[in-house]
């Protein structure tokens, strides 16, 4: 990342900070307090410290799937889906199938598999037939979410905890350990990380990726094996989604409830574009993002902020983001216009 | 049978606001420029909707409100397509992001409410009548309107132009972002008369769920229907049907479980998408040529 892309995206988040404190005001708030408690409690506060670096950990695995289809021009919108399933397809190796003995591999293998699958069917479709990949992995988000409900609220509702509906507490032998006092999920991502980064940016097949994401025509006309780089793209990047899940769901959770995935899968979006889905970038801004996600509680506490108020944040974000490569074009196009 | 007649009404409303929500999404697609926020953009006016309703009582009003609020949100993602020229899978997101931001933040205190839907006009039709509200009218009339708008007029041949041969217009001395933004903020109003048709009638009370993904819905409508009003108008009535098909199960007493039977709306778009993707039909077919491009003149 070269310096003026570093600054113009400093100054993006700067603008959607400046947003989104209009709206803190409408709410009676002061933001520059608001945003000083937040950084407070999501980082300095090691309670707080450990929740962020949890969400840290599911939105770099998360955002270092979506580098890779990202890079290549592929819109999976379709991480929160697959971060279900993949969790719901682990719940079915510890609810429903006996394995004889307690591990957590097994599950997390499963539920990455399947998670997986889920994501190499939308592209499967693109690849097949030019099926719209950012429509139809929306529909299995919902499709998704319902199947979470049908176990959440149905079949594997834990009957012992009355009104609640969430599912029986998996046993100490399927839980993910904390490892030096974090949650797996962080160090886990940093390993994911860098493993997305050597792929896309070290590999021949990251290369094949990146040069099918800047132009369609001379990845055709180099006869690249189109079926490997979109459905196995598609596929790795499921495979990550299903990771997260599995891993929130064994390292956090413990059992499944209806708010498991909390849109994550949405925010992984805007996480990887601000990291200009370069792994590494994005590890750094999922640590920013997690903190805000965290912090965004406490606003919605103290300030009474509804949650969804970050959605604005990231909205505005995003919108900066991607007008900034084009605003020299702009200024260009300006000139020409008046002279 | 007044059983018979609410289920009527059900598949009707329902399919009123996908044809709304279909139909503003048509012409901007038409003139090139394509929205991945609709969604945003539907709940965002659902909820302008039903506040001002609240608010002030008046239901035109809030109608009004809301056309315009889908507008200001259409008319940022027109202006970052067109004159930011970014990439508008992009900049469709960025505003479903705001549009899903500023409806939880401005309707939290509407989280709940419930209101007296619309009430309807009763049209007497020689021995029927019928009873349709405003919005449901509105969306009947804009079908055909848009239909001989498109096919028989000038200013339809300007708005296909801007999908199909921005660059003609260009020569001629059109301002093709000009005239896309404009577009695209019409299209904007008609989609936020889709969200006013949700909370005024369909499900008339204010949760931030509301959509329920009716604006991803509504653009693999706009894509099945070949871009064609008069089609969409059909498509919007299978999948008006489809969306209230977990209600009608439970009223005809299917034994499914509820939960897994409100995935067929979502299940049944894709298989549309597939249907519509087969090369038999694809060749039958048309989409506008500069869909999803921005317009940039080559020197």
């Amino acid at each position: 990342m070269d310096i003026r892309s570093f600054l113009s995206t400093i100054v993006s988040v700067l603008v959607a900070l400046f947003v989104y404190g209009l709206f803190i005001m409408y709410f009676g708030g002061d933001p520059l307090d608001a945003y000083y408690r937040m950084f407070r409690n999501s980082y300095l506060d090691p309670n707080g410290l450990y929740e962020t670096l949890r969400l840290a950990g599911s939105l770099a695995i998360l955002s270092a799937g979506l580098s890779l289809v990202f890079k290549a021009g592929i819109w999976n919108i379709g991480a929160e889906g697959q971060y279900i399933i993949g969790g719901i397809a682990a719940g079915y190796m510890i609810y429903v199938f006996n394995i004889g003995f307690e591990t957590p591999v097994i599950p997390i293998l499963v539920g990455m598999l399947v998670g997986s699958l889920y994501s190499a069917v939308p592209a499967y479709l693109k690849y097949k037939l030019d099926v719209n990949e950012v429509l139809t992995t929306l529909m299995l988000n919902y499709v998704a979410l319902y199947i979470l409900y049908y176990h959440v609220y149905g079949v594997w509702r834990d009957p012992s905890t009355f009104g609640f509906p969430v599912t029986p507490e998996i046993s100490m032998g399927f839980r993910l350990p904390d490892i030096l006092g974090m949650n797996f999920l962080f160090p886990l991502s940093i390993i994911v990380s860098i493993v997305a980064y050597y792929i896309l940016f070290r590999s021949k097949y990251g290369f094949k990726l990146r040069v099918y994401g800047e132009n369609r025509e001379a990845a055709k006309y180099s006869r690249y094996n189109l079926f490997t780089l979109i459905v196995g793209s598609m596929a790795l990047s499921g495979l990550a989604s299903g990771l997260a899940g599995t891993g929130d769901f064994l390292s956090y959770y413990h059992r499944f409830k209806p708010g498991y995935a909390a849109g994550l899968g949405y925010t992984a979006i805007i996480t990887t574009l601000v990291g200009e889905s370069n792994p590494i970038y994005t590890l750094i801004s999922s640590i920013f993002f997690a903190g805000f996600l965290y912090g965004s509680n406490t606003i919605s506490i103290v300030a009474g902020v509804p949650f969804e108020g970050i959605y604005i944040f990231e909205g505005v974000l995003l919108a900066f983001i991607i007008s900034r490569r084009y605003i020299g074009r702009w200024v260009k196009w300006m000139g020409a216009e008046n002279s | 049978m007044d059983g018979g007649g609410e289920f009527i009404k059900l598949i009707i409303d329902s399919s009123t606001v996908l044809l709304l929500a279909s139909l503003g999404e048509l012409i901007k697609e038409r003139s090139g420029i394509l929205n991945l926020g609709l969604e945003g953009i539907i709940s965002f006016s659902a909820m302008s909707a039903i506040a001002v309703y609240i608010e002030v009582g008046n239901p035109y009003l809030a109608i009004l409100v809301a056309g315009v609020a889908g507008a200001f949100l259409s008319l940022i993602h027109g202006f970052i397509s067109n004159y930011i020229k970014a990439d508008q899978v992009l900049s469709g997101l960025a505003v479903l992001f705001i549009g899903i931001g500023l409806s939880g933040l401005l309707g939290s205190k509407y989280e709940g409410l419930k209101v007296d839907p619309l009430t309807p006009v009763r049209i007497v039709l020689g021995d029927f009548i019928i009873s349709m509200d405003i919005l449901t009218i509105t969306a009947y009339i804009l079908a055909p309107l848009l239909f001989i708008i498109l096919y028989k007029t000038r200013y339809g041949l300007i708005i296909r132009g801007l999908g199909d041969q921005p660059e003609g217009l260009d020569y001629l001395g059109y301002d093709v972002d000009k005239l896309r933004t404009i577009v695209v903020v019409v299209g904007g109003f008609i989609v936020g008369l889709a969200g006013a048709k949700l909370t005024l009638a369909l499900i008339p009370m204010w949760s931030i769920n509301v959509s329920g993904g009716r604006g991803w819905i509504a653009l693999a409508l706009v894509v099945s229907s070949l871009w064609n009003p008069m089609l969409t108008f059909l498509v919007a009535h299978v999948f008006g049907f489809l969306n209230q098909f977990p209600i009608l199960s439970q009223v005809m007493g299917l034994e499914v479980d509820s939960r897994l039977i409100s995935t067929t709306p979502y299940l049944s778009t894709i298989v549309l998408l597939v249907i519509f993707s087969l090369p038999m039909l694809k060749r039958l077919g048309y989409a506008p040529r500069e869909l999803g491009k921005p317009y940039i003149r080559r020197d």
